[in-house]
């Protein structure tokens, strides 16, 4: 019941802070996200068997049941943790609407990932797709509002297909739905758009929650409601393979230091998808710890990226540089983000990694993900670099104590998380798993070197803006069709009366066959 | 008790007399007159609202409430009667049709000084009770003219040329449709020689079995009439224009209201023909689809924002159709638990968008500006209501009737409705941005909201949640109509 009383604290808070005024919002929205980590934290002992809550409710033809389990708890956790130190991150906004909707947005997340059944986890899904847009459009600038749009506008359609397959309920098609609908949520190629417009236009603590909460929803819902729905989850390989390499290569080339960002995230639930793809024990494991330790390095990573977007007022990484002088401990943060992501030793990334390297079996199926990890290292050196080292290209301002603690709690995670796991039960320090480190960090630094002689860092290829292009042109040709169907409309008012009396005569027709 | 039955449709017609008086040239000063007209306008439609509440415990324990006027028996004589099914759309409207009045005292200050719109707005609230309490095929038609009529001419009272030339051609295509209803009733007579529903009820399967043609016949005309009224597609050439000239809160009863008692009448006079006659050739689950579909794409199109409520208005009728047309109980069920929800949501919409045009001075989506924060939240949770977002209560109804269509194994039907969830999000939301975009051009001066038009559109928010969060508040009421509304 620990989860009820979180949900009521949160919303109380929420409405709260859209009455109070000034700085008393923001410590009252961080006490309100504090109280609920430690909610959450009660049920950190939770045994292996699930413990479910049936809550009826009045007036209601469904009971709600919440499940408490393994998964959900430590998924919470890092949700918690995210959007705690979020509000801790983001007292340079003072709008009270922020406040509220990210307490509200907190609440319908974690309702979603304790409920037991389909239909609530979907209703609160999409609640929080809803709550998520307001948070994306928050600037109000029109490209805010356009990444706003296509988030909104896609996430509903992978949400209403997802509840399209719980009505339909079974074989053959609600598998294929569900899938889809959840591929949409978690932003896997081809329906990565969404990601790499709505990441760089959100506020930079709403892109780390966007990160590591609300796109992981998409994986959860996989691992969860599979059962459910008998899927086979070898299907999810090939849209695994193409997010990896694909958000590789389109992170690679891209110039914007969040939208490289985003576009890791593409890849990296690839590898997530791979692991759950893959239906042995030790990829399903490797993916729940990835999925969990990728929360946290991103956020690192968006939250540092986001200080120097702070500091600057630069996004563009050629026009960066040298800042580690300036600013040490978000270039460390930064540095151990960087790393982590990369799966290097001993950090976090390194031992779901690892993992995932071991569940794969050999072939060319390894061959993608060793790339992948490479390409993820290059790119990776290319951030760091062009930000952090180099010539001093821009004055930037001091950046508030309260945005680097976050940094600070997030550094430490990655390390902690990376010993801890890598010492408790999962044998992965091993000799083998540091030397193929050690090849994967050498690949990524040739094939940074390769393609910044080759000169195709920051070119942004054709082949983004072509799937781009096709969610676009689908929603014009609906214009079309609209305005022609407009057109057709409007005509003359004998025109209305003899298409009456000819759609009566159709009726009839069709009633007496 | 059941002399109240009498009372509901007399109240507004005898309101609609008196103040209809008050535009007489007189001596009174303007202010007093108009304290007398709200007055008494507050005071009919609360009698309206007690009448319904006294009724409200008999009808909703499954009773069937009849009475018959002046002692004839029901073969010669009119009968009224009011059960689960009536009473549920009849509440919705004497809501709407309140909120909407209190809306227009402010609204409509200037143009009420005429003493015009009153009347005929108490005429048409009469026309609406009429429609619903009837048991006698004729007095419908009597009373859908007395509706058609009033709302021919509320539309004009915004007193421009568009409104005159929308009202025009809602006229024509309005009477020709009642020439249709007019042609079914006379050939329903000569059959079965009766013009009260039960006796046609009773008598209807002798016929069906002889020669059935002339229930086609009866079918088709009604199906079509119905058709113009409640904007099916092939048939909604009117609506646009005429929701979006009138003014708001007559928009708002022409959309919520207005286009239900429509569904309502179609609804009533299929049972004639036998308990699944509408679902028996799935035409008006098709015509519904296309409705569906066709009025979602032409939504989107539109820069107007009351065109585009119209429009979104022909899609949700779609989708209360097509479950109409499914048939089944589930599918039935949703479908008249969303024509409570639209009703609702639809009045409200309406009612905010003016309020919008107020603040913003233009009706392009792209235009609005100044709109205050409680409005544009209320804009936006009946939007998302609209869209079909959980906890609204748009949601609930149209899970229901999803689960209808999976159910009778119409799971494309289930798609294109889903589809158009997804579309009626990208019209709405084209508005809900166009809200909080900051403009530069943006005054420094928001006119004032009244109370009399922010509360109607409060209220009615809080309904929609309300509905949403307890549905089964709504469901019960559905699932009772279905029960005792047959026959």
């Amino acid at each position: 019941m620990v989860i009820l009383g979180i949900v009521a604290v949160l919303v109380a808070g929420a409405v709260m802070a859209g009455i109070v005024k000034g700085r008393k919002r923001r410590y009252l929205s961080l006490v309100c996200a504090v109280l609920s980590l430690a909610g959450v934290l009660t049920y950190a002992d939770t045994g292996t068997v699930p413990e479910v809550y049936r809550i009826a409710l009045w007036m209601n033809p469904v009971e709600l049941s919440l499940r408490v389990d393994t998964l959900s708890v430590a998924f919470s956790l890092v949700v918690s943790l995210l959007f705690t130190l979020a509000f801790l991150y983001s007292g340079y906004m003072d709008i009270g609407r922020f406040y509220s909707l990210l307490l509200l947005d907190l609440a319908v997340v974690l309702l979603a990932i304790f409920s037991e059944s389909v239909l609530f986890f979907y209703a609160f899904l999409e609640m929080s797709t809803i709550i998520t847009y307001f948070l994306i459009i928050h600037r109000g600038t029109p490209p805010s509002l356009n990444a706003g749009f296509k988030y909104v506008l896609m996430n509903v359609g992978g949400a209403v297909l997802i509840l399209l397959a719980i009505v339909v309920k079974g074989p053959p098609h609600a598998p294929i739905l569900f899938v889809t609908g959840c591929l949409v949520k978690m932003g896997s190629i081809p329906f990565h758009v969404w990601v790499a417009d709505a990441h760089p236009q959100a506020p930079t603590p709403v892109s780390a929650v966007l990160s590591g909460a609300m796109v992981k929803l998409g994986v959860y819902a996989v691992i969860r409601f599979a059962p459910v729905f008998s899927l086979d989850n070898s299907a999810l390989v090939p849209f695994a393979l193409l997010s990896m390499m694909g958000g590789v290569i389109l992170a690679l080339v891209q110039k914007d230091i969040k939208k490289i960002l985003a576009y890791h995230t593409v890849s990296q639930v690839g590898i997530i998808l791979l692991g759950i793809g893959l239906e042995s024990e030790l990829g399903y494991t490797g993916a729940i710890l990835h999925m969990i330790n990728h929360g946290v390095f991103k956020g690192l990573l968006f939250l540092s990226v986001g200080c120097v977007i702070f500091a600057t007022g630069e996004r563009n990484v050629q026009e960066l540089g040298g800042l580690l002088s300036q600013m040490p401990l978000v270039g460390t943060a930064c540095l151990v983000g960087c790393l982590s992501i990369s799966g290097v030793f001993p950090f976090n990334g390194f031992v779901s990694k690892t993992l995932l390297f071991h569940a794969v079996p050999s072939g060319w199926m390894k061959g993608v993900l060793f790339l992948t990890c490479a390409g993820t290292v290059a790119s990776f050196t290319k951030l760091f670099r062009h930000t952090f080292l180099g010539d001093v290209k821009r004055s930037s301002q001091p950046v508030p104590g309260f945005m680097k603690i976050p940094l600070v709690v997030l550094s430490g995670l990655c390390l902690g998380l990376g010993v801890f796991q890598g010492l408790g039960g999962y044998n992965v320090w091993t000799g083998s798993a540091v030397i193929e480190c050690l090849l994967m960090i050498g690949t990524g630094l040739a094939i940074y070197g390769v393609a910044w002689k080759m000169k195709i860092l920051f070119r942004i290829p054709e082949i983004e803006l072509t799937v781009d292009k096709f969610y676009s042109q689908a929603g014009r040709s609906v214009r079309k069709i609209g305005i022609a169907l407009d057109v057709l409309c409007a005509r003359d008012i004998n025109y209305y009366v003899a298409f009456m009396v000819v759609t009566i005569l159709s009726f009839l027709f069709w009633t007496t066959l | 008790m059941s002399e109240l039955l009498v009372g509901m449709v007399i109240t507004p017609l005898i309101s609609a007399f008196l103040l209809s008086l008050t535009a007489v040239s007189h001596r009174v000063p303007h202010t007093v007159m108009m304290r007398i007209r709200n007055t008494f306008s507050v005071l009919a439609l609360t009698a309206l609202v007690i009448q319904l509440l006294l009724l409200a415990p008999r009808v909703l324990s499954g009773e069937v409430v009849t009475y018959t006027l002046g002692g004839w028996t029901p073969f010669m004589g009119i009968a009224l009667r009011l059960d689960a099914l009536s009473f549920m759309v009849a509440a919705v409207s004497v809501v709407v049709s309140f909120l909407g009045m209190v809306y227009s005292f402010s609204y409509m200050e200037h143009i009420r000084g005429l003493g015009k719109y009153d009347a005929f707005y108490f005429l048409m609230v009469a026309g609406i009770m009429g429609v619903l309490l009837t048991r006698d095929i004729f007095n419908m038609y009597v009373f859908f003219e007395i509706l058609s009529i009033s709302v021919y001419i509320l539309i004009t009272t915004g007193e421009k040329k568009e409104n005159y030339r929308a009202s025009l051609k809602y006229l024509i295509l309005g009477s020709v449709s009642s020439a249709f209803f007019l042609f079914a009733v006379g050939i329903t007579y000569a059959i079965t020689g009766s013009l009260n529903m039960d006796h046609i009820a009773q008598v209807m399967p002798a016929i069906m079995e002889e020669d059935p043609f002339p229930v086609y016949i009866i079918f088709s005309l009604i199906l079509g009439s119905m058709g113009v009224k409640s904007g099916l597609v092939p048939l909604h050439f009117w609506l646009p224009d005429a929701h979006s000239m009138a003014p708001s809160p007559v928009s708002a009863l022409l959309s919520g209201i207005v286009l239900k008692i429509s569904i309502y009448g179609l609804l009533r006079l299929s049972f004639l023909f036998g308990d699944s006659f509408l679902a028996s050739d799935s035409v008006l689950m098709i015509v519904g689809v296309v409705t569906v579909v066709v009025g979602s794409v032409l939504a989107l199109v539109q820069k107007d924002l009351k065109r585009m409520l119209a429009y979104s208005s022909i899609s949700q009728v779609g989708l209360i159709m097509t479950g109409l047309g499914i048939g089944t109980d589930l599918a039935v069920q949703g479908a008249l638990f969303h024509v409570v929800n639209h009703a609702l949501m639809k009045s409200g919409l309406f009612l905010c968008a003016g309020v919008i045009i107020h603040q913003s001075r233009s009706r392009e989506i792209s235009r609005i500006s100044g709109v205050s924060p409680g409005m544009a939240l209320c804009f936006v949770i009946l939007s998302l209501g609209i869209v079909g977002v959980p906890p609204l209560n748009g949601f609930s109804s149209k899970l229901v009737i999803l689960y209808g269509a999976v159910e009778a194994h119409y799971t494309s039907v289930a798609g294109v409705i889903v589809l158009a969830s997804v579309l009626s999000c990208g019209y709405y939301f084209r508005v809900v941005q166009s809200v909080l975009t900051p403009r530069k051009w943006k005054r420094t001066y928001n006119p004032p909201v009244p109370w009399t038009m922010s509360f109607p559109v409060y209220f009615l928010t809080a309904v929609c949640v309300f509905l949403g969060v307890f549905p089964l508040l709504g469901l019960s009421v559905a699932e009772l109509a279905i029960l005792v509304g047959g026959g």
